[in-house]
């Protein structure tokens, strides 16, 4: 289980479909959003307009957990220009854009092999620019961040357009679809990012591998509590979430295993500082919510029982009410800690130090 | 157009809203603060019989942030 992936030789083979094939491609092999959020991309495609779309591929991968889609571009760039143009032909895109972090290794890769005709954004660098409703806020106003329109970025998007936004791994498995190389579900070979104290690695694996081979896969730590989901993700212990099939997971398939030294709960109260530092500071459950759940988080690390009763008075309040999922993110991973608590773990002087996880947090931008 | 009263329901742009709170005096019904001052407006339709302040509540938003919108 290398971060390898079949190439094609069939490069610049004309792919045609319509909007309709496109859309059953999609439905057929139930081809889901894979920046996080699962979301069918035969609903998207289905929103859209038969033409006068604009078709974005995201290829920000902000999460600092992740490095799925910088390996998926740099192991198989062809694939996933392939179902980039597949999209945009289909939709008769009137743009077609590869939106990327400002500075990163993607945006080299992508300046260096990308097809002349698509055009490369290059955003701010920052974790909340790469939303989907902040990339297109970002084209329409210059402002990088969440919009929180009522109005769904297929029904009005950049310039007003229809615009269908879609995750590098999406458009690979597009491609892969039209190709007829796309397996079922279960079988369909998916990329994890395993991060541990001393190493992170990319293991090509098939969706229905358990976690635990993945883990073991990547020969790393053998801490007990996973980070899973990404930076907002949840943390679960090794035994209850290592028999559970990757592919039927929510959020990222990135999985951050905890050195044996570092506690989650303290962990959690050093990221939530992080995770409220990089908010783009726009609504009340960011600007005031996410401060006050990181102090108390801190203060429960610090043997301050009654942070506990604050927290859970707090978090339902703060979940569901930003323009974007960042308030929310950070409350599920702060929930999951509580439930750590919950189970009687207590926190000592040495749950107060930096780990694997906050180490991650700290790269937030 | 006539459209029947339950099937509104009340929308807050949380980046446009700026606490002043006067949305959850004129509906305290439907709406209530949190410990900042932001509103946090009840789920699902709004009943026949409270359209009426919820249409108060959102007209005395100073900023327009709070939006009586057809369900659905």
């Amino acid at each position: 289980m290398t971060a390898t992936l079949a190439s094609s030789d069939s490069v610049g083979m004309p792919l045609l479909v319509n909007r309709t094939q496109l859309a059953e491609l999609a439905t057929r092999h139930r081809i889901l959003g894979r920046g996080g959020a699962g979301f069918p991309l035969a609903r998207k495609i289905s929103a859209l307009p038969k033409r006068g779309t604009v078709v974005i591929a995201n290829c920000c991968e902000g999460d600092p957990t992740s490095r799925k889609d910088a390996t998926y571009i740099g192991n198989s760039p062809e694939l996933f220009y392939s179902g980039v143009g597949l999209a945009a032909h289909a939709l008769r895109a009137r743009r077609t854009i590869l939106a990327v972090h400002a500075g990163t290794t993607i945006e080299t890769t992508l300046r260096s092999t990308a097809p002349a005709w698509m055009e490369i954004l290059a955003v701010p660098a920052l974790y909340v620019a790469s939303e989907a409703t902040a990339l297109v806020n970002y084209l329409n106003t210059g402002l990088a961040r969440p919009a929180g329109s009522i109005t769904l970025p297929t029904t009005a998007g950049v310039d007003g357009a229809p615009t269908l936004i879609s995750n590098v791994e999406t458009f690979v498995h597009l491609a892969q679809a039209a190709r007829g190389e796309l397996d079922t579900p279960g079988r369909r070979q998916m990329l994890s990012t395993v991060t541990t104290s001393n190493r992170r690695q990319v293991i090509a694996h098939r969706a229905d591998s358990t976690v635990e081979r993945v883990l073991r896969a990547a020969a790393g730590d053998e801490g007990e509590w996973i980070l899973a989901g990404g930076i907002t993700g949840r943390w679960f212990h090794r035994a209850e979430i290592g028999s559970l099939p990757v592919g039927t997971l929510p959020g990222l398939p990135s999985y951050v295993i905890l050195d044996r030294d570092s506690c989650p709960i303290g962990q959690t109260a050093r990221m939530l500082a992080d995770i409220s530092r990089v908010s783009a500071g726009q609504c009340g459950p960011c600007i005031f919510g996410l401060p006050a759940i990181s102090t108390d988080m801190r203060d429960l690390v610090r043997g301050d029982s009654r942070a506990y009763a604050r927290l859970r008075r707090r978090l339902p309040v703060i979940a569901g009410r930003g323009a974007c999922a960042h308030p929310t993110g950070a409350v599920g991973l702060a929930a999951s800690a509580l439930e750590i608590y919950d189970r009687g773990h207590r926190c000592s002087a040495r749950c107060d130090t930096a780990g694997v996880a906050s180490r991650l947090a700290r790269r937030l931008r | 157009m006539s459209l029947k009263a339950s099937a509104f329901r009340l929308r807050v742009d949380p980046i446009g809203c700026q606490a002043h709170g006067l949305c959850a005096a004129e509906f305290p019904d439907g709406i209530t603060l949190d410990e900042w001052g932001y509103p946090i407006v009840a789920d699902g339709p709004i009943g026949a019989d409270q359209i009426r302040r919820a249409k108060r509540a959102a007209s005395a938003c100073p900023v327009l942030a709070l939006r009586l919108l057809p369900v659905g």
